[in-house]
């Protein structure tokens, strides 16, 4: 092996195992004497850990839309694709349901201020627990509660973000009956650079349902308390 | 869940990094997988094809781009600043522009090196299912894998490994 063959490829070869054996022999024979061979070899593998570290994968969230997306096809009886309509959100919920997983009192309205993310979200122990036990202001799990109120009926609710992603963030509101959180307004708020809105504009369905359930103020973390199921 | 189903749900973290490197930011990245997980559910791979599932979906993500880059010019957009919002709380900014800076040196090189790359050295790929995965020669592989990491060790700077250094 003479110097000129010892370029940039061959390096990745013998960093990638993919040299044969007689090339390597010759390889690392000549890697122990060229002092140059070898700072070349460990600046690759250098930055390869670098890139490896800042690339490193991240474990699948529960609250990725994408898995909400593969789990709620995979309920479907025929196999395909399509998209849900509210009644399909119903059978999914049903189905969860006898399952183990309770969703109950899905539809608030006839409305679609529910869909099905939010739906198979809010059956997450994760978040029942969440909105259960964090105050205002606090995050957990990608979880984070914005504020609450009460319904006209005394009905504790709560605004609430969930992060799927780096990126991708979903808004819901939520009112605490029988026990369990049941969703009445979803917004997936798709990645960051499209969920800055003015404070004007933007998001009429969160909006339009605290409206709709005349809702009281925000409660104070004191008035929070009462409700909240800290364990 | 069926096992493909199952399946592609584990998959998502490498698909949505390989998505993201393949179309330079995360934004195109998030579409690209998207439309490769729709086109997934509605033609579902063959049983014999579920233990290569990676690379099946590799394939996918790798055409819808292509078909993208062909059905109009796309200005690549540079990956947004780290925002991680699940965790990295405790990272002081330091760290994290640090690793911005290395994650912009990989989407700043073309869209085949930065391909290549996160096959191989990200992924693990053998040049031998890089190739496949990407429909070149294998040498295309070697040649385009060599001039990226030619470029990435000149761009970021130097930490020797704490295997091949010993500290005093």
């Amino acid at each position: 092996m003479n110097n000129s063959e010892l370029n940039d490829e061959l390096i990745c070869m013998y960093l990638d195992g993919e040299m044969p054996k007689d090339q390597r022999d010759a390889f690392e024979h000549r890697l122990a004497q060229d002092a140059g061979l070898q700072a070349r070899l460990q600046r690759f593998r250098s930055s390869d850990q670098q890139l490896r570290d800042a690339f490193a994968v991240s474990d699948v969230s529960e609250f990725d839309p994408l898995v909400t997306r593969i789990k709620s096809t995979s309920f479907s009886s025929d196999g395909s694709a399509k998209t849900r309509s509210k009644f399909g959100v119903i059978a999914l919920a049903l189905a969860a349901s006898m399952t183990g997983v309770m969703i109950g009192g899905i539809v608030w309205n006839s409305k679609t201020t529910v869909n099905e993310s939010g739906v198979n979200i809010l059956a997450s122990d994760t978040l029942q627990n969440s909105l259960n036990q964090l105050q205002s202001g606090e995050s957990r799990n990608g979880v984070e509660v914005v504020l609450s109120f009460r319904k006209n009926d005394k009905t504790p609710c709560r605004l609430f973000e969930v992060s799927h992603s780096k990126t991708i963030k979903s808004e819901g509101v939520s009112c605490r009956e029988n026990g369990r959180w049941q969703l009445v307004a979803w917004f997936d708020k798709g990645s960051s650079e499209e969920a800055y809105r003015p404070a004007s504009g933007g998001n009429s369905i969160i909006d339009e349902a605290i409206d709709r359930i005349d809702a009281t103020g925000p409660l104070s973390l004191e008035q929070e308390k009462e409700f909240l199921l800290k364990k | 869940m069926t096992p493909f189903h199952d399946k592609l749900v584990g998959l998502l973290p490498r698909l949505r990094r390989f998505a993201q490197n393949l179309a330079g930011s995360i934004s195109d990245g998030e579409d690209l997988l998207h439309s490769a997980v729709e086109r997934a559910l509605k033609n579902e791979p063959a049983p014999n094809e579920l233990p290569h599932l990676d690379r099946w979906m590799f394939r996918v993500i790798k055409n819808l781009w292509i078909d993208e880059l062909r059905s109009k010019r796309r200005q690549n957009v540079p990956l947004e600043m780290v925002e991680d919002v699940m965790s990295d709380y405790n990272e002081n900014t330091e760290k994290r522009l640090d690793l911005e800076k290395i994650r912009r040196t990989l989407l700043g090189l073309p869209d085949d090196q930065r391909a290549v790359f996160t096959l191989v050295v990200l992924e693990g790929m053998s040049y031998q299912d890089c190739a496949t995965t990407l429909d070149i020669p294998t040498g295309t592989v070697m040649s385009r894998l060599s001039r990226a990491r030619s470029s990435i060790a000149a761009k970021i700077s130097y930490e020797p490994l704490k295997t091949a250094t010993r500290k005093t």
